[in-house]
């Protein structure tokens, strides 16, 4: 007589693996027929002044450079919320990057992979600063390096952001200057 | 082997259904984005005449020979067919997409390891060893293709890369029949090669149908040209423009 154990087991993860690959198929597909004000609408509020600040402080180095000490910087971006937040946002942002492909494929295909490399730096920085509070609230050791992650992640977001809207003001460069003018 | 007047018919229609696709995919150029798929499904109807033939007036050890050669062609064109997706997918400017590449290969690895693991964790009721290896090397091949979609379905949702028309709907006409096929797999390495082995192959057969009937339309179809921008959009991009240079400004004040 046969088992039955094994193919229980068997069973279960036919059903996790089919159930998930359905899942995933789901989800492409929804991101799919989402339309652009449904993405804008999923964007989070993030001071982007503050954190321009900071990223700014970062990317375009003056005289006194390292005056911004860390608890400013930190102030600056939100905290941790304000790191989770840009990196919600950077997926949304990633997403209309992706949208802008459907009516300029050749520029929009490009600065979708710039943005998805920032996005990617972005995550990193997050992951460092996560690993820095875990080391700081079980050792109580303050980690250096948490900073330069926070510089990192403000700068791969503010260039993320840039990219994004200088991708949609290429694609209305006959329009922009009507409406400036008409401001 | 015995066939019923069902099994003929089921037979008859994969064979008309393949032919009209491959005749879709030639007839409307799919086939320069799409050469693997088109040349597995031309395999399929090849395979179809062929087998028939050789069913009708061949002998059956000749007829065994060529069902387990073609078996092995189709697992290698299936797997082509999961490479090409992969790279329309995830090398949109031609070259592989940062993270995409290294996660495809890890997790595909992965998935290569659980599908020759999973059929060794049963053992299926066969006369003999050969009817014992012929389930599991179907149930790892079918677990290896669901696994392999559904890390490329993954990859590329994670990094938001989006598909176009006809890749999408390869991926769910695929997807759905290899889910299916990966469950009669299953239950064929429970029930062994005789009990409800018939049911269960027509209902990967009724799936696999109704998979090619979708590709047909889809494939025959043109993909939406790139649109222009719409009124509601160009609206809310001015209004995001006008948000921004505020911003900007602000920002150089502080600066």
């Amino acid at each position: 007589m046969t088992a039955v154990q094994p193919y229980f087991v068997l069973g279960v993860l036919l059903f996790a693996l089919g159930a998930a690959f359905a899942s995933a198929l789901w989800s492409s597909m929804k991101q799919r027929q989402r339309s652009w004000p449904d993405l804008v609408a999923e964007l989070e509020p993030v001071d982007f002044e503050s954190v321009g600040v900071v990223a700014s402080d970062y990317l375009n180095p003056m005289a006194g450079q390292i005056s911004m000490e860390p608890e400013e910087m930190w102030r600056l971006v939100g905290g941790y919320d304000g790191l989770k937040k840009m990196c919600r946002n950077a997926r949304v942002m990633l997403q209309l990057a992706a949208y802008a492909q459907r009516w300029n494929f050749e520029e929009g295909v490009i600065v979708h992979e710039r943005m998805r490399r920032d996005a990617s730096s972005l995550y990193h920085a997050v992951r460092c600063v996560e690993l820095g509070m875990i080391r700081r609230n079980l050792l109580g050791r303050f980690n250096f390096t948490l900073p330069f992650s926070v510089h990192e992640a403000a700068c791969a977001y503010y260039l993320m952001r840039q990219r994004l809207l200088a991708l949609y003001e290429t694609s209305h460069a006959g329009l922009y200057p009507t409406l400036a003018a008409s401001l | 082997m015995n066939l019923s007047a069902l099994d003929e018919a089921l037979w008859a229609a994969g064979l008309v259904g393949n032919a009209v696709l491959f005749a879709a995919l030639i007839l409307r150029q799919r086939w320069r984005g799409f050469p693997v798929f088109t040349v597995l499904i031309g395999f399929y109807v090849a395979r179809t005449v062929l087998l028939f033939a050789m069913y009708r007036y061949s002998s059956a050890i000749w007829y065994a020979r060529v069902y387990w050669f073609a078996a092995s062609m189709d697992f290698g064109l299936q797997l082509g067919v999961v490479w090409e997706v992969a790279r329309i997918v995830m090398r949109p400017t031609g070259t592989w997409v940062q993270d995409a590449r290294k996660q495809f290969f890890l997790w595909g690895g992965a998935g290569v390891l659980l599908a020759a693991a999973l059929p060794w964790l049963v053992s299926p009721p066969a006369s003999n060893l050969l009817g014992v290896m012929e389930v599991r090397g179907n149930l790892f091949t079918s677990v290896l293709i669901c696994e392999l979609f559904f890390v490329v379905t993954l990859t590329s949702t994670r990094l938001g890369l989006g598909w176009r028309n006809h890749v999408a709907a390869l991926i769910v006409g695929w997807a759905v029949w290899v889910i299916v096929a990966m469950f009669v797999d299953g239950l064929h390495s429970f029930f062994g090669a005789q009990r409800y082995f018939t049911v269960l192959e027509h209902v990967r057969m009724y799936v696999y149908l109704g998979a090619l009937g979708y590709w047909i339309v889809q494939f025959w179809l043109q993909e939406p040209a790139r649109r222009p921008i719409s009124p509601e959009l160009r609206e809310h991009i001015l209004a995001l423009h006008t948000r921004v240079q505020s911003n900007l400004d602000t920002l150089d004040g502080r600066r």
